[in-house]
């Protein structure tokens, strides 16, 4: 094998299976139909038959690779987190408890009021914050319109749970993910596409460390709100580090055209929306210093 | 996971995760360096494999998101810039200069998600509904993001010409 050969792209028929699908066939990860239909395939195809057959070789068609300290590395590194692991449980405990009870009889209160809050808007929803993306059906009831003066109370961003989906996020990989429910469906949209009145959307952060988040939206005459938390505060919520973290609630969208834009803000600490700036053409935001933003574009039109 | 189980994990799916990795970053060095990455961060979430797709679409989705990661770091792209961007080359991306002008796009790209679909879909040979599979999302979600990737990379292509 040349030493380019992981560099050329695959070339291979129409009928060919994926990369994937190979390796995952070679893995024994498919049900047996799939696996007969490629084994079919393989037969009356010399290219695919060279495929499995260099999955086969497994690292022995690498000979630069270094198999056994590449797995002494892994192990190395994944050994050193089980000693960690004990103090990282009492750190956490410990955070938690000073979240729980705090000095303040009603900063106590106001917590253990804002759990309710986030585990009674999964309810409503049907769902847990943090579900994983293709669960998302929107079914439940709108919290809010685009401009909200009501709705879903500001909430610290839960922790993402073992159910989400693996995502590894860029360093500092702050993200904002816009999920539409319309017609009785829901996906996830993309920035730039057509929306209408009566859209609901929700939200998913990535947030790369603990600080403060707010989704601003920018109107087509630049006019700014608080889409998320809807609420009157126009101010920052708490938002702890972690991928793809389903935020509580659902904002339907109003009848206005034109483009708009989410921004998701991120800071170390807390800020309003006043500290936040938008440009003339409305597509990028000023934000205080060491904040970051991620844009959305949604371009609406009349239903 | 214990370490005879993460041994075994890397032993059944060690050399895809190195070949994915080495198709996508262009060398053994960043491959094999991806490798310990992606195995170390699965053995760390493996709570989180939900076990609704197999282990190897999951080993697919963090390699991918980690190689799309190490060509957008700064570094990587200033070295990827100096290459020559020949728009030609998209239509038949079958020889490792031709990869070099998609890692430039994939490094390039604004929206890591559209990356993400179009590293299964061009580079792969996905259908829809693998990648669909693959980035946990619908598949109109897939073909929205590949859309929105070709009409970047038709506009970053011609300003590159131009630029020349």
């Amino acid at each position: 094998m040349s030493d380019n050969a992981f560099e050329h792209l695959p070339e291979r028929g129409e009928n060919c299976p994926s990369e994937l699908k190979l390796d995952a066939y070679h893995a024994r990860d498919l049900e047996s139909t799939e696996r007969l239909a490629i084994d079919a395939h393989v037969d009356g195809c010399a290219m695919c038959a060279s495929r499995i057959e260099e999955r086969a070789s497994g690292f022995g068609a690498v000979p630069e690779a270094n198999a056994d300290a590449m797995l002494s590395q892994i192990l190395q590194a994944t050994a050193a987190d089980k000693d960690s692991a004990q103090m990282q449980d009492t750190n956490w405990l410990d955070r938690m408890a000073d979240w729980l009870f705090p000095k303040g009889r009603y900063q106590m209160v106001a917590n253990l009021a804002l759990l309710v809050l986030v585990f009674g808007a999964g309810w409503l929803f049907g769902r847990q914050p943090g579900d994983a993306v293709s669960d998302v059906t929107g079914t439940g009831p709108s919290a809010a319109v685009s401009r909200p003066s009501s709705g879903p109370q500001p909430a610290p961003v839960p922790k993402p749970t073992a159910g989400d989906p693996d995502v590894v996020r860029p360093k500092g990989g702050l993200k904002l993910r816009v999920y539409r429910h319309r017609d009785g469906e829901s996906e996830e949209a993309v920035s730039g596409e057509q929306f209408a009145a009566g859209d609901t959307l929700r939200f998913k952060v990535s947030i790369p460390k603990d600080g403060h988040m707010l989704i601003v939206g920018v109107e087509t005459s630049g006019e700014m709100y608080s889409a998320y938390p809807p609420s009157e505060r126009q101010r920052s919520i708490e938002a702890l580090s972690g991928p793809d973290q389903l935020l509580a609630g659902a904002v339907e969208l109003d009848d206005s055209v034109g483009s708009e834009w989410l921004h998701l803000v991120f800071c170390p600490g807390s800020f309003a929306l006043d500290d936040v700036r938008t440009s003339a053409d409305t597509t990028k935001l000023s934000v205080p210093a060491e904040c970051s933003v991620s844009s959305f574009e949604m371009r609406k039109a009349p239903k | 996971m214990s370490q005879p189980q993460a041994a075994e994990l890397f032993r059944d799916h060690g050399a895809l995760v190195y070949r994915r990795a080495r198709r996508l970053l262009g060398n053994h060095a960043d491959a094999e360096e991806a490798t310990q990455e992606v195995f170390i961060r699965a053995i760390r979430k493996r709570d989180a494999f939900d076990e609704r797709s197999s282990i190897s679409t999951w080993l697919y989705g963090i390699t991918t998101n980690y190689c799309l990661n190490r060509l957008r770091d700064s570094r990587r792209r200033r070295e990827l810039a100096e290459e020559q961007l020949r728009p030609e080359s998209l239509e038949h991306p079958h020889n490792p200069s031709d990869m070099m002008a998609v890692r430039q796009l994939l490094a390039a790209a604004p929206d890591d998600s559209w990356g993400q679909a179009a590293v299964c879909v061009y580079v792969d040979g996905m259908s829809h509904q693998e990648a669909a599979e693959v980035l946990s999302v619908s598949k109109r979600t897939v073909g929205n993001l590949l859309d929105r990737f070709r009409r970047w990379a038709h506009d970053y292509c011609s300003q590159a010409v131009e630029a020349s």
